[in-house]
This record gives structure tokens, C-alpha cells and sequence, in this order.
């Protein structure tokens, strides 16, 4: 909220203070002051109020533009020539001048604009008729500022039109505050914080008259525990004084009239928001807050019609609704210029009840915002008064009596404060006097029965974030300063277990492979469950918003494969075709059957690994290979990564298995698709499922605008955990190796791993290793494959015979089991 | 020829040769040299041939000599080819230039998210606090997102504006009390989860993804990052939180800058601050005022507090043998201003000429 130095300076002394000490305080004192901004022109010199006495065309019959003025500009005096341009002005009017010597603003630019006499076309100007602009005064289109005609002449228009500057303090509101969006609220913490005494506002209410009473009715006080209703008759609609609309400006409030002035400045000053309602358009003398029947509407201030139901609190007349209550009033009662008697109403509204109509209205004001954060029910008597009797005093409106319904009767709040609980929650050794001296500006009455308690009963005001020991902790070193609070450290630290560093391991892998890691939005769109419409499948799983942002952010991802894709698209459509990506994070999934309560919800988050390339896929960005390597699948390359990254992360190589698996998912090319699974240890039978490697099904490629193929694959990141191994030391022995190569021919349809399968299966213990070194496609339907077999015994030299006896072996069983033919 | 005559002419041959090996301008030349030397029909061969015509007592005396001479020609003939050999290995390389500027082959290295940069430093420095990384699930329900932190059921926060709910069933539990599920809004869920699981004394930070129902602008993304912090034990002060803080100011910044705690307000600590460091960026003494700081000196970086006795409660701490701190910070934040990042949306957009920058 914004918050006039000035206004402030009737609550509390400020004498030695600046704006920006003030500031600093609030800042430091719970409330950031985000801004300090200047107000009001810095006008200088003399500026008075002048009589235009005569206008008369300018001598220089070319110059059509401006006219000549003669201007009485103090009491008793001859008046001054000064050439004006402005068309509004009359012989009679009384109206700012700033005499020779003053310095006003340039409307144009907002420089500062001094006053010389000058020659224009012959005619020597004394001055200059000032416009509200000039003067830094809000309103006032084109023309010059025409004053009250019983103003007089020669006083000091500055002081007259309030225009002396003012700074303005930004103070960010606190969500649990309500109390301080305030001049007054504010002033308590400043003089609180400075120790200083506030100011409370002193006036006196004439007494009321009888008669012309409208009653005040309240359906329920939950919804609204105190309304009061006081008819103000007598009322003269016009211009609010100058001082008020300069606060009001200051503030960031326009204007309007005296009286919805009136109301504006007691909101602002205290913190109750007011309405008055002309009373010629109240039916029946009678308002009541109540729920609004489906069915009816209010046209609001805003002319806009709205729609009510039974959620939201109306204010009504005996014939219909007349206002949103705590939100906004009816366009229907609205004061006008010829209102003579209005209804002023304050009251206290449930502050839920307020947010729950303000959002189906989706409507909000400075009335509802401050009802929100709740106002406080003991203020709203003093509130109405106050607005009562700057009507009397500014409107000469006579006072009758108020009308109430509910009731604004508090029962005493009081809180103990242990000093010693200061003492254990911040080391702060604070007195049960400095405590109770500290509270005091604040409104909190204490009581000391005991050396370290005190009771603290807490205002009206403040019960809604002081109810407890803890919450006056804080406001006890809050006074007395954070930053008093000493420093130390926390005692008896001890080394926490080690930190599970398994998504670092993965990254790095990854990384080092050439795949970049990206950090991908968990919202994704309901096509994306379908691969943008290119298959069906059951959303049963799927966890969706009830309340999403947009179409892109609808449901959570059960997969980090689209998030991808649509960053491989993104990227390949701004220029860059080659493009390797990675993602750690979570999916989401409905459980079946899944228990749902207090701290279960029903679903499942799952930790997977993820990665889609696409693009040109040769080792190298230049064209220096061969042009065989640039043509490697995607696929192989891909895999390549995933080789890499279980080498890294300790998953012996053995114990993966790839499974052609056709109907692995609709996403997957369903003959370039791998189910990638580990078992535990050479000698279990059951492997686990990882999760999948292969191409992207081109139907899907095409859904997410995918130039070239794209490969990818997901893993579970437990079932990795799961699968790595301790690193053990296997004995290396310096026996000589004899490496075999064997070379076969097999139908194109079998896979490697079946012969390599068989190979270590027969090769016995003498085997140490099989190596695939080359694939040939033959014509028909065979394709050759050559292996380099690496044979040890670790006690002796191999011998020939050895060897051969096992090549032998192995020959026969692949021809035998695979039907591999050997060409020598 | 007699036998002064043979030394002289073994020396005579020496020099010869050793002239000529040295004069030799290639391995060729080299090679035809020494055979003229040493091979058959050369003097030497000559000379020896001539031995037998001398008394046994000479006879030894010259052959000595004569090894000699032909040790020292090889000698001469070794050293010549390895100068020789020297200088036309050098004529070949220096014909087998390459364009050293031209780049090296194999997959570029990947490039690892800021984020992660930034998540794992603030691990770490908690680490070395004694502070130990727990989890908590993102899909919650509204009590341990709200209830459990002293979020009573009309607090605007709750509201559907600010935060996502998800589709699941909702009801009501066996007390009675209403629930839903909903995207935890903050990382502060991992509090009560946290202290209903492991018994004080504990510290635990936890990074973790939060969302919140925002539109989507340069500093507001619907999904972000906040890491956590809780420390509870005997005799917990604010004076410990306000020296955690700091050492980890230190450590993340590199450099000793001034703090301040400025009073604000969560539901789930009491006494609650603010916490903003002086500004490491301003130029030419941090908290001068620039851009990033928007000319105030100082950043906001995180908020903190006591944690409120109703929370310890929630998890079945007593609040009076027990207190504890708690703190959480946006990691985007963090990350947007160490490496001068202005657009959070650049975080998620996945595009390379962002990515390979990190």
C-alpha cells in the first residue's frame, strides 16, 4: 500500500526523523518499504491567488493564440498585466499565479518550469495563470485551475491548494496484517519501532438527530458479526478540500466527490472500508446483509451486470439487492450530484465470505482486499464516526442515529509471555519491563505478576495473528531487532550417512557421451498421452489438474519421452538438426485400487532416466570418415550411450539383456525396439525390466514434427540402483592369450547374441572372451558374422590342440543349434 | 712394400675414407662409400691380402692395425648414417603437414543443466553442515501441504488460483476432516514427512520440484524448484539459523557478505524472516546498487524461522523439549542470478544454444 509522510505525521511525531529513516525502520520492522517516491510538485517562489479583472485580445492583432490579462494578484493593489493561452477563463474568476521569480512545472516535460517577466510580442507578461498540471495536481485537462469564487485574493495558493510535497512510502502488505493497511495500522509500527507514542485521533460527534432511521438487518453473523447503517441528511455534494484530495492523490485515489472522498479517506486512514448509498434509491428504509438468491443480479459501480448466486453476500433493500457486500456497491444507489441524504454503511464482513464472492465475481477493490485480510470488528463504530463527522464538517450533513444489527462486543483476549521462552527460542535476554515497553505502541496491554511473565492482553485488532506465546515471541524481537538476535552455530554436529550420488553418476555419464541434460516441465498436454493422437490408449493412469493453466500443462507425465521429443523438434526447427538430449525426473501415475487419505494419495512417482537424439549421427561433425560410419543407426549409437553409462554406473555388461519386443509400447518403431532388463547375478533365472531402448515410431516422429528419425530410451532409476555391483577385483594372470577368428554364416533373421550365447556356453572355462569384429549383409537371405574368440589358461601356455578341440566344439554347435555354416 | 710403407698407407686409407663417409650426401652414396672400403677389391682387402707376404712378427702387428682402420671406417660409417638417416626422416615429416586448426574428432561433450549445477552445490555446502537429503513426493494432500503448516482451511494460498489440485477422489477421513490432493506448492511439505519419519535431532535439506497455478511470464514458470531445510534439536535459536545462513551465504557467494534478517511471515515459523544478502554484483562494492539488484543493495534469497510449536506438534514433537529452524529458497533463483540468466522460461525450453553454455 501507499503511504502519505504526511498523513502519517497526524499519528505520530516524526520531528528529526527523514522518510528514508522511517523507511529503513519499516523495512526492518516487517514491513519492506519496496519504494520511495516524491509527490506533489516542488513549487517554489511565490504563487498566489489571483482576480482576472479584464481580458482583452492581444495588442499584436497576429498573435491570435494567447489573449492579455489584467490580474489582481494581491489585496488592494493595481492589477498586473499577464498574457494567457487558455480559453476557460473568465473576468471574475479567482485562480492560481505565479508571480515572477517562483518555479512551477513544465506540463509538457514535468521539468521544473521557473517564472520570469517576459516580453511577448510586445506586451511584458507579469507571471503566469497556472493549471493543475503546473501546480502538480492531478485532473484539470487544458485549461487553467479555477478556483472557489470566495477564495481570497493575494493569499498563498500553496498552502491554500495543500500543494505542499509529500513523499510517499511503497509498503509491500503482509498477508496476516489486515490491521496495518493503514495510515493508522502503520503509524503504530513506526511508533512502535521508534518507541515512540502514537497519536490517537481526537473529534467530536455533534449529537444526533431523531428521525429518518434505516434499519439494519443481518441474516447471519457468521457471515457478517456487526453492520451499522447512519443516515447523513443536509448533504451538499461538491468538492472535497484541497488537503484531502491531495492525500487522497498522494495515495493513488482519484478524487471523486466530498463524500465518496469521505469514505475513501476514513478506509485509508483506519482501515474500515465505507459505503453510502444515496438513500432516495433505498426501498423501505431498510438494509440487510444477506446471501444472494440464485437467480438475481446487481449492475456494480464498474456498470458492469453481475450474476448472483447463494455463495455470495449481498447487501439489500426491502425490493432487491443494492451491493456486493465488502466488494463493490450498486451502479442503482450510487451518490450523485443531487443527493441530499445518504445511508453510510460499516460494518465488519466475514473475510472468507468476502473472498469467496469477490473470486466467483472475479472482481476485486481496496474495500474487498482489506475485508480479505479481515478488519477489525471493534474499529467499525470509531470508523463510521469518523466519516460522520468529516461529513458534518465538509458537507454540512446532520448526523442521525446509527442503526446496528449483530454486535461488535469482544470478549478479553490475554496471552502470558514467559521472558525466559525469548530467551530459549533467540538468546535474547529481554526484561518484562522492555517487553511491556516495547508492546505497548502497539496496542498490547501488559501485565507483570511475576519476574519472567508477563500477560499481554491483545487487541482487537491483532487477534487474528496473536493468539499464542510464540506469536508475541516474535513480536518481542521484532521490536527489539533481528539483528541483535547474536549468531552462533548450531551444536553437536555429527557426519550425515553418505549422500546417494546415483542421478550425479548418470548425468556425468551422460553427459560425457555428448548428451546434453534438460530440464523439462512435469505438465504436459493430454495429446501428449497419445503421442499427439498417433495411437489410443487408456488414460485410467494418467493423473490429471482439475485447475490447469493451459492445455500444455493439463496432466502429469506418465513418460519423459514427449517432453523430449518436443525438444528435439524445438530445436531442429531453429537451425539445429543434430540434437542429443537427457532428462532425469519423475512420472506419475494413478495407482489401481489405490488408498487414498490423509497422507496417501493414491498415486506413484516414479525416478526414470531418459534420452532421444536425433540428426546426424556420425561420430564426428566433419566429413571424415568413411561413409559407412555416417549411416550407423541411431539406434547403435544410442546404445552405444547406454553401454557407456551402465559401464559407469558398475552394471556388468553380462548381465543385460536386449529383447527385440515388437509391442513394447505404441511410441516405439516395433522392429527397432529393445526391452532392456539385468538379472542380479549370472546364476538367477529371472531378469527385472530397466525399461526400453529404440527408434521412435515415425507416425509419432511425424505427430511431434520430427524431421529425421529419432532414437531414445527410458530407465528406471531404482531398477539401475538395484542393478549395480560393488566393484571386486578378478586376478589377472601373465599366461599368453591366443585370440581365434571364426566367421560363420547365418540366416539374416538370427540375432548376434545367439550365436555369441552359444560360443560362451561351449567354450568352456578356457575362454575368456568373444568380440563381434564384423557383419556383412550377403546377398539372399544370410548375413556373415566373424568373431574373435580369446583363449587363457591361467596356470599354463595353451597348447594347439587345446584350442582347436575347443573351436571345434564350438563350430558344431553352432551349426547344430543355429545352423551356421562355415565357409573354410 | 714394406712395412712402414702398409701403416702408412692403413692411415692413408682411414683418412680417405673416413673423408669420404663424411662427405656422403645419402644413405645410397653412404653405403657405396663403405663397400669401396670394406667390401672386396678395396684397399684395405688389399692391404691385407698383402699380410702374407710379411715376417710372423710383422704380421700381427700390421693385421692389428688393419682392424683398427676398419673399425674406425664403421665407426665413421655408423655415425655419418644416422646423421643421414636424421636428415631424411626430418625432409619426410616435414612433408607430412597437418592443418592443426582443423578440430578434433568425436562426439562433443555434453553440456550438464544449470540447475543441477546450482542443486548440487547447495547439497553440498549443506553437507558439510551435517545436513543429510530426504525426498518427499509431489503429488501431496492438502494436509501436509497446508494443515500440518499452520495453514488454516481459508487461507488465500489454498485457493484454486495458486494452486494446482489433482483429479483424485476426494472425502473426508476417519475424523471426519475434508482433504484433497492436490501439486505441493512447496518444498516445506517434506517438514512433517520428515520429522513423522526420523526422530530429533535431525537436519535434512530437500531439493524438489513445486508448482504453482501462476501465468507463465520471465519470472514465473508454473513448476520450479525450492530446497528446504530443517534442522530441529535441544535448544535451538534464531541466533543458529541467523549463523547457518550465513556460513552458507559465505560459502555460496564465495565471499563474506552482509546479511540482514528482516521480519515476514509463514504459516509454519514463528519467529519468520526474510533473509537478503548484500548484493555480490554490484560494482564497484557489492551493495552499491546495480541492475540485478534493482538498485537496492540487496537481494532476497530465501525465507526462514523458528519453526511454529503448532507444526512440531503436527509430527509429535513437543514443542517445549524440542525447537528447530527451518529455511527454503526458489534453486531458479539462485541459478538465474549466478549465472546472469533473465528469463526463467530459458530453464525449460531445452534449447541447445542455452544448454551448451553451461
Amino acid at each position: 500500500m501507499k503511504l502519505s509522510y504526511e498523513w502519517l505525521s497526524d499519528f505520530v511525531d516524526l520531528s528529526g526523523l527523514t522518510p528514508q529513516e522511517v523507511a529503513d525502520k519499516l523495512t526492518m520492522g516487517a514491513f519492506e518499504v519496496e519504494e520511495i517516491k516524491q509527490v506533489g510538485a516542488n513549487l517554489q517562489g511565490e504563487i498566489v491567488v489571483g482576480e482576472i479583472m479584464e481580458i482583452v485580445p492581444h495588442p499584436d492583432p497576429s498573435v491570435t493564440k494567447m489573449r492579455l490579462t489584467r490580474t489582481r494578484v494581491r489585496d488592494g493593489a493595481a492589477p498586473e498585466e499577464i498574457v494567457c493561452g487558455a480559453w476557460n477563463i473568465e473576468v471574475g474568476q479567482k485562480i492560481p499565479v505565479a508571480l515572477p521569480g517562483s518555479v512551477v512545472i513544465n506540463r509538457t516535460t514535468g521539468e521544473p518550469f521557473p517564472i520570469q517577466r517576459t516580453e511577448k510580442r510586445g506586451v511584458v507578461s507579469n507571471g503566469m495563470l497556472c493549471s493543475p498540471a503546473e501546480l502538480g495536481i492531478a485532473g484539470g485537462e487544458d485549461g487553467i485551475l479555477i478556483l472557489d469564487p470566495a477564495t481570497k485574493v493575494g493569499i498563498n495558493a500553496k498552502e491554500h491548494l495543500g500543494l505542499q510535497p509529500d513523499t510517499v512510502l511503497i509498503v509491500e502488505p503482509r498477508s496476516n496484517r489486515g490491521d496495518a493497511l493503514c495510515v493508522l495500522g502503520l503509524a503504530r509500527e513506526v511508533a512502535a519501532l521508534f518507541g515512540r507514542s502514537l497519536k490517537a485521533p481526537q473529534w467530536q460527534l455533534p449529537a444526533a438527530q431523531p428521525g429518518d432511521k434505516v434499519s439494519a438487518d443481518v441474516e447471519n453473523t457468521d457471515d457478517c458479526p456487526f453492520f451499522t447503517i447512519r443516515v447523513l441528511s443536509g448533504i451538499k455534494i461538491g468538492a472535497s478540500p484541497s488537503w484531502m484530495v491531495r492525500r487522497l492523490e498522494a495515495v493513488g485515489m482519484r478524487s471523486v466527490n466530498n463524500v465518496v472522498d469521505i469514505t475513501n479517506y476514513v478506509m485509508q486512514e483506519l482501515g474500515q472500508p465505507l459505503h453510502a448509498y444515496d438513500l432516495r434509491k433505498v426501498n423501505g428504509a431498510h438494509l440487510a446483509v444477506r446471501r444472494a438468491r440464485d437467480g438475481e443480479t446487481l449492475t456494480t459501480l464498474d456498470e458492469k451486470k453481475r450474476e448472483l448466486n447463494n455463495e455470495i453476500l449481498v447487501i439489500a433493500d426491502k425490493q432487491g439487492v443494492v451491493g456486493i457486500a465488502g466488494v463493490m456497491g450498486g451502479k442503482g444507489s450510487e451518490i450523485a450530484d443531487d443527493t441530499t441524504t445518504l445511508a453510510l454503511e460499516a460494518a465488519c464482513f466475514n473475510s472468507r465470505r468476502v473472498r469467496r464472492s469477490s473470486r466467483l465475481l472475479g472482481l476485486s477493490s481496496d474495500s474487498s482486499l482489506r475485508f480479505e485480510r479481515g478488519v477489525d470488528l471493534a474499529g467499525v463504530r470509531q470508523a463510521s464516526d469518523r466519516a460522520a463527522h468529516l461529513l458534518v464538517e465538509h458537507c454540512g450533513a446532520k448526523l442521525h442515529e446509527l442503526s446496528t444489527a449483530g454486535s461488535d462486543k469482544l470478549q478479553p483476549v490475554v496471552v502470558p509471555l514467559r521472558l525466559s521462552e525469548v530467551q530459549r527460542l533467540t538468546e535474547l535476554e529481554v526484561t518484562a519491563e522492555e517487553a511491556s515497553r516495547l508492546l505497548a505502541p502497539l496496542g498490547f496491554a501488559t501485565s507483570a505478576k511475576h519476574t519472567d511473565r508477563i500477560e499481554v492482553s491483545v487487541p482487537s485488532f491483532r487477534r487474528r495473528d496473536v493468539s499464542r506465546e510464540v506469536d508475541l515471541v516474535e513480536e518481542v524481537t521484532r521490536l527489539y531487532g533481528y539483528d541483535k538476535v547474536p549468531v552462533s552455530m548450531p551444536k553437536r554436529t555429527v557426519a550425515p550417512p553418505l549422500p546417494d550420488t546415483i542421478l550425479d553418476t548418470i548425468k556425468e555419464a551422460l553427459s560425457a557421451c555428448g548428451l546434453n541434460e534438460a530440464w523439462i516441465s512435469s505438465l504436459v498436454s493430454l495429446e501428449d498421452l497419445t503421442g499427439r493422437g498417433s495411437f489410443e490408449t487408456d488414460d485410467s493412469q494418467a493423473v490429471k489438474v482439475l485447475n490447469p493453466l493451459s492445455d500444455e500443462h493439463q496432466v502429469l507425465r506418465q513418460s519423459l519421452l514427449p517432453g523430449l521429443l518436443k525438444a528435439l523438434a524445438y530445436n531442429q526447427d531453429r537451425g539445429m538438426p543434430d540434437v542429443w538430449l537427457f532428462e532425469t525426473g519423475l512420472t506419475y501415475r494413478r495407482l489401481t485400487g489405490g488408498k487414498t487419505d490423509r497422507s496417501n494419495t493414491g498415486t506413484e512417482e516414479t525416478l526414470k532416466v531418459a534420452s532421444a537424439i536425433t540428426g546426424q549421427l556420425s561420430l564426428s561433425q566433419l566429413s571424415m570418415e568413411s561413409k559407412s560410419d555416417k549411416e550407423v543407426l541411431g539406434f547403435y549409437q544410442l546404445k552405444g550411450v547406454l553401454q557407456n553409462l551402465f559401464e559407469r554406473l558398475g552394471i556388468a555388461e553380462s548381465l543385460i539383456t536386449y529383447a527385440s519386443a515388437a509391442d513394447a509400447s505404441q511410441w516405439f518403431h516395433p522392429s527397432r525396439c529393445a526391452a532392456v532388463s539385468f538379472k542380479q547375478s549370472a546364476r538367477d533365472k529371472e531378469s527385472k525390466l530397466l525399461g526400453f531402448i529404440a527408434e521412435i515410431h515415425p507416425l509419432v516422429g511425424e505427430a511431434y514434427g520430427l524431421k529425421k528419425s529419432a532414437c531414445v530410451f527410458e530407465l528406471d532409476v531404482e531398477g539401475l540402483r538395484q542393478a549395480r555391483q560393488a566393484g571386486k577385483f578378478a586376478e589377472i594372470y601373465n599366461t599368453p592369450v591366443v585370440s581365434r577368428d571364426l566367421t560363420g554364416d547365418v540366416a539374416k533373421a538370427t540375432e548376434q547374441a545367439a550365436l555369441k550365447e552359444v560360443i560362451s556356453q561351449v567354450g568352456g572355462k578356457l575362454l575368456r572372451k568373444v568380440e563381434l569384429v564384423s557383419i556383412f549383409d550377403l546377398s539372399g537371405e544370410q548375413k556373415s558374422l566373424s568373431y574373435r574368440l580369446s583363449f587363457q589358461d591361467p596356470e599354463k601356455t595353451l597348447t594347439a590342440d587345446e584350442i582347436d578341440k575347443s573351436m571345434s566344439k564350438i563350430r558344431e554347435q553352432l551349426t547344430r543349434r543355429l545352423s551356421v555354416s562355415f565357409r573354410i | 712394400m714394406p712395412v712402414m710403407g702398409l701403416h702408412e698407407r692403413l692411415s692413408e686409407i682411414q683418412n680417405e675414407a673416413v673423408a669420404a663417409l663424411s662427405a656422403a650426401a645419402s644413405l645410397l652414396d653412404l653405403d657405396n662409400v663403405r663397400s669401396r672400403y670394406l667390401g672386396k677389391k678395396s684397399a684395405i682387402d688389399e692391404v691385407m691380402r698383402g699380410l702374407r707376404d710379411l715376417s710372423p712378427e710383422e704380421r700381427p702387428k700390421v693385421g692389428q692395425r688393419a682392424n683398427e682402420v676398419k673399425a674406425a671406417i664403421e665407426d665413421a660409417y655408423t655415425q655419418r648414417r644416422q646423421i643421414l638417416k636424421r636428415e631424411e626422416l626430418a625432409v619426410q615429416l616435414s612433408g607430412e603437414k597437418i592443418d592443426v586448426t582443423l578440430p578434433g574428432v568425436g562426439r562433443p561433450l555434453g553440456h550438464i543443466h544449470p540447475m543441477t549445477q546450482v542443486t548440487q552445490e547447495l547439497i553440498t555446502i549443506f553437507y558439510g553442515m551435517g545436513f543429510q537429503v530426504v525426498e518427499g513426493p509431489e503429488i501431496e494432500t492438502d494436509y501436509y501441504n497446508f494443515d500440518a503448516l499452520n495453514t488454516p482451511p481459508d487461507h488465500p494460498a489454498r485457493d484454486s488460483q495458486d494452486t494446482f489440485y489433482a483429479d483424485m477422489e476426494t472425502g473426508r477421513d476417519a475424523d471426519g476432516n475434508p482433504w484433497s490432493v492436490l501439486l505441493r506448492s512447496q518444498t516445506s511439505t517434506v517438514q512433517v514427512r520428515t520429522m513423522e519419519k526420523l526422530k530429533p535431532p535431525l537436519r535434512v535439506i530437500s531439493p524438489g520440484r513445486v508448482y504453482r497455478n501462476e501465468e507463465v511470464n520471465a519470472r514465473k514458470y508454473p513448476l520450479f524448484h525450492q530446497v528446504e531445510g530443517l534442522l530441529i534439536d535441544r535448544d535451538v535459536t534464531f541466533g543458529q539459523l541467523k549463523g547457518t545462513l550465513n556460513e552458507f551465504i559465505r560459502v555460496l557467494f564465495g565471499k563474506p557478505l552482509k546479511t540482514r534478517f528482516r521480519p515476514d511471515f509463514f504459516p509454519f515459523t514463528e519467529p519468520s524472516a526474510e533473509l537478503d544478502v548484500q548484493c555480490p554484483f554490484c560494482d564497484p562494492e557489492p551493495g552499491a546498487g546495480c541492475r540485478t539488484c534493482g538498485h537496492r543493495g540487496w537481494l532476497e534469497l530465501l525465507g526462514c524461522g523458528m519453526v511454529d510449536p503448532h507444526v512440531l506438534a503436527s509430527a509429535g514433537i513437543d514443542p517445549q523439549e524440542w525447537s528447530g529452524f527451518a529455511f527454503g529458497m526458489g534453486i531458479e533463483r539462485l541459478a538465474m542470478l549466478r549465472f546472469n540468466i533473465n528469463d526463467i522460461r530459458h530453464l525449460y525450453t531445452s534449447d541447445l544454444r542455452f544448454l551448451q553454455q553451461f
